[in-house]
């Protein structure tokens, strides 16, 4: 028989939704860090997170048969991530949250394949450093590319945003960090 | 203090809550009937969308204000301060809405939203003009003016006879110099008086006594001063054959 830890996300739903608990403790276990980690760098100056990671995964139990099974279930998850996390930024109030940003109202690609352009030579560990000194709206793509590992289009579905406003925001927060890093340099 | 061990105490706490029965999933039918709710609400809303699109395509015709083009800002200003922009504002309310709720939806959200609100936008002026083929707005406004249509009766009145500051639909019955008889569709009769303000003046030898025309200009005692004028074939009302069918 077939270990029940060797099962995708999706084949673990599927089991989940026939009562079978022991499954959503290995979806939930998978996801846990990577929430706290996801939450941890992009709500760096926020308290809680752990709270906020267990109403995830309790919204994630609660809605599961709301679930498209023909889709990958981590933008699924991560987009419940993202509406707790800005729910959080709503509440605390701690930086400005704005409805519809002009870059998804005007975003459409330039000369330059943002799909294919996910190279980096800025090592993780740099990057990190100054992901705090970044807007909200262009940490969050950093931090789903190139810390989550999340493609444009599951960025896209996580955010609810368009793939082109993805490539623009990880553009514009990449340069952002490349100037906080020359501005040290010198 | 304790030292927690578990590797993954989140997930302890939530799976340990389902096991108690104290974490419930909430039905497919809540779910289903959500999905019909979004759905409901879009088809609705575009709906009206293509209601209002098409009344304002029938403002426009029955108004005959397509007949306006070519005869100066004098005459656009006026249209402009007459025209019924709620229904315009209704529109932009109506596509802004759809945008919001179809967020939801992959097809909606990948794409730029100003380009959606244009594929919106074409969807609607498109759908409008086949809508306002139809007779829907004619019978409501025979109705209406009939005082046969509870609700939107008076809409229907307002928006059918609209008018339009100081423009004049009539027949030049007499041609003298620079002044020239006109009867009104009302009955009356009136001078006109070209000036040096008129646009267009070196067209009026063209007009014959007899034709149709559309005047702009203030009208005082009778004498009105034209700005604009421009010969019509025959007013959308007057032959329209939804607006006269039983």
């Amino acid at each position: 028989m077939e270990q029940i830890d060797n099962k995708t996300d999706e084949e673990l739903v599927q089991l989940v939704l026939k009562n079978k608990t022991e499954a959503f403790d290995i979806l939930a276990k998978r996801y846990e860090k990577k929430l706290l980690r996801y939450g941890r760098r992009f709500l760096y100056n926020y308290e809680n997170i752990e709270d906020v990671v267990q109403n995830v995964l309790t919204k994630a139990y609660v809605n599961l048969k709301s679930f498209d099974s023909s889709r990958k279930f981590s933008p699924w998850i991560y987009r419940i991530a993202h509406n707790e996390f800005i729910n959080l930024i709503k509440k605390e109030k701690k930086e400005p949250f704005l409805f519809l940003e002009t870059d998804i109202i005007f975003s459409f690609p330039g000369k330059e394949d943002f799909l294919k352009d996910i190279e980096t030579r800025e090592k993780k560990e740099e990057i990190e450093k100054y992901l705090y000194k970044l807007k909200e709206k262009y940490r969050e793509v950093i931090v789903l590319h190139y810390f989550e590992e999340k493609d444009y289009r599951e960025i896209s579905d996580i955010l609810k945003i368009p793939v082109s406003t993805v490539g623009i925001r990880l553009k514009r927060g990449r340069s952002e960090i490349k100037k906080l890093l020359h501005e040290k340099r010198k | 203090m304790k030292k927690e061990n578990n590797e993954n105490p989140i997930t302890e706490k939530v799976v340990s809550k389902i096991e108690r029965g104290e974490l419930k999933m909430k039905s497919k039918a809540y779910f289903v009937a959500k999905s019909f709710l979004v759905i409901g609400s879009l088809t609705l809303f575009f709906l009206l969308l293509l209601y209002f699109g098409s009344l304002i395509i029938f403002v426009l015709r029955i108004n005959d204000i397509l007949l306006f083009h070519g005869i100066g800002f004098y005459a656009i200003r006026n249209i402009l301060l007459s025209f019924p922009w709620y229904l315009v504002f209704l529109i932009f309310a109506l596509i802004l809405l759809i945008s919001v709720i179809g967020r939801k939806f992959q097809f909606v959200y990948r794409k730029p939203f100003i380009v959606f609100l244009l594929i919106v936008f074409t969807i609607v002026i498109a759908s409008s003009f086949l809508v306002e083929k139809s007779s829907l707005h004619y019978s409501f406004f025979r109705l209406a003016e009939q005082e046969r249509l509870p609700v939107a009766g008076r809409m229907y009145r307002d928006l059918g006879n609209i008018d339009i500051d100081n423009a004049y639909f009539g027949v030049i019955l007499e041609k003298r110099n620079s002044q020239w008889a006109m009867e009104l569709d009302s009955g009356e009769e009136v001078e006109l008086r070209i000036t040096e303000k008129t646009r267009g003046r070196r067209l009026y030898s063209q007009i014959e006594e007899g034709e149709k025309v559309l005047v702009i200009g203030e009208m005082e005692e009778g004498v009105i001063d034209v700005v604009g004028f421009r010969t019509i074939e025959r007013r959308f009302r007057h032959n329209n054959q939804r607006l006269n069918e039983r």
